[in-house]
């Protein structure tokens, strides 16, 4: 009788064994999950590098000018030529779709005048003659690479109408393919209006 | 029948024959010459010598468990049936049930309870585990979806975009009414010192001399190549 209750009140081995192994793997599921932490199998990014490489300071922006008019009586018209050269679709990122949009929609006439391509580089501003005489300065103020694209701050600098200091027109940040649009630049019979596009960075 | 109580015992000695004995030849002589005069004492001794005829003459008692006695003894009866009934425990009840009825059970059942809840509170654990991991991992998995699809549709990564940051109202993709929620909500801002597009145009007018500049933004289809258009009024006198 002895013998048999000590022998019950000790419990099978095996059933001991089974528990202290469910007690671990619940423990080993359950303490970091409860701590917030994420093995390693959930690591969401690889761990960054510790010296990013260096972002060459250089860009390609495009440089469109448009001579913008009010032609009365007469329906939007854009000329073909500011569709050169980009992706036909989606629509909405032609720069002929953009011309409608507000600030510029103002005119319903949109001449193609000039286009240039830049390649800048930081501290090296280059110039583009307007149709009006008067010179826009353009130049890469700083490239950055943020995650997985490349931006780039461009400040553009436009000479007045009488006197030689640029004025400082407007300082933008772009990635590739954005744009920005100066209008309201006087010119006869209407206004310029200068389109500066940040395109694909050289390899 | 007048006898006091020593001289029934005395008879019943007799009878039982416990005067058999020399040592006792005296007193049996003096009982048995004193019958002669008693007949209320050989009327007992009668009785006694009878009882004992019929109780030699009977069978002999039957007892539980195959016990017999050849005369009836209430101790070696009761010991008889104590014995057996503890046979009969000892061969035919399970263990556990004698060990519950013996009070040292409780400690196996408490352990064997205590062993049970273990296992069910491991297997609770475990299971809110693995509720938690998989919860945990499809987190995961859609902040990724959402930072890859907001970096596909946008071009840009989801902390560039500072309308998500800012709260500004969310521009419609396209059609005329995008472009006027545009013009609505970025109208030209004279006193702003940076204004930022959602889709990742940022001008700064901050350094700008003009006074009359009024500052658009305009969404792509899906939001990528988005625009920003900035009017310089040079007819009002900004410029000119």
């Amino acid at each position: 009788m002895k013998t048999t209750e000590s022998r019950g009140s000790r419990g099978s081995p095996v059933s001991r064994r089974k528990v202290i192994t469910q007690l671990g793997l619940a423990s080993a599921l359950v303490v970091p999950a409860l701590l917030g932490l994420s093995g390693p199998v959930f690591a969401a990014d690889p761990a960054p590098s510790a010296t990013p490489a260096p972002v060459p300071q250089t860009a390609n922006v495009e440089v469109m000018i448009l001579h913008a008019t009010n032609v009365a009586g007469k329906p939007t018209q854009i000329d073909p030529k500011v569709d050169e050269g980009k992706p036909a679709t989606p629509v909405e990122n032609l720069p002929s779709h953009k011309l409608k949009g507000p600030g510029l929609n103002s005119y319903n006439n949109y001449l193609f005048k000039d286009r240039k391509k830049l390649l800048l580089a930081k501290g090296t501003p280059q110039h583009v003659v307007l149709p009006n005489g008067r010179t826009l300065e353009v130049s890469v103020v700083n490239v950055v690479q943020d995650r997985n694209e490349r931006r780039v701050t461009v400040a553009a600098s436009i000479s007045p109408p009488s006197g030689d200091r640029y004025m400082k027109l407007i300082e933008f940040t772009a990635g590739v393919h954005q744009s920005v649009f100066v209008g309201g630049i006087a010119f006869p019979t209407g206004s310029l209006v200068v389109a500066l596009t940040v395109e694909p960075f050289s390899t | 029948m007048s006898l006091d109580k020593e001289r029934m015992i005395a008879l019943m000695q007799y009878a039982d024959g416990e005067l058999d004995g020399e040592e006792n030849e005296a007193a049996r002589a003096a009982l048995i010459s004193s019958l002669e005069s008693d007949p209320d004492a050989r009327a007992f001794l009668d009785e006694m010598e009878r009882l004992g005829d019929v109780t030699r003459a009977a069978e002999p008692l039957a007892l539980p468990g195959g016990f017999k006695l050849d005369s009836f003894d209430i101790a070696d009866a009761v010991m008889g049936m104590v014995e057996e009934h503890e046979q009969k425990s000892a061969v035919t009840t399970p263990i556990t049930t004698a060990i519950t009825s013996s009070g040292v059970s409780s400690l196996q059942i408490a352990r064997e309870k205590r062993r049970r809840a273990v296992v069910i509170v491991a297997t609770g654990l475990a299971l809110a585990a693995g509720i938690a991991l998989v919860l945990r991992s499809r987190d995961f998995t859609d902040e990724k979806d959402m930072k890859s699809s907001t970096a596909t549709n946008l071009g840009k990564p989801v902390d560039s975009v500072p309308a998500l940051a800012t709260g500004v109202p969310a521009i419609p993709s396209s059609s005329e009414a995008a472009l006027a929620a545009a013009n609505a909500a970025n109208a030209f801002n004279p006193g702003g010192d940076k204004q930022e597009d959602r889709s990742g145009v940022e001008v700064n007018m901050s350094d700008s001399p003009q006074t009359g500049v009024s500052v658009f933004y305009l969404p792509g289809s899906d939001g990528t190549s988005a625009s920003a258009v900035v009017w310089i009024d040079e007819s009002s006198g900004g410029n000119k």
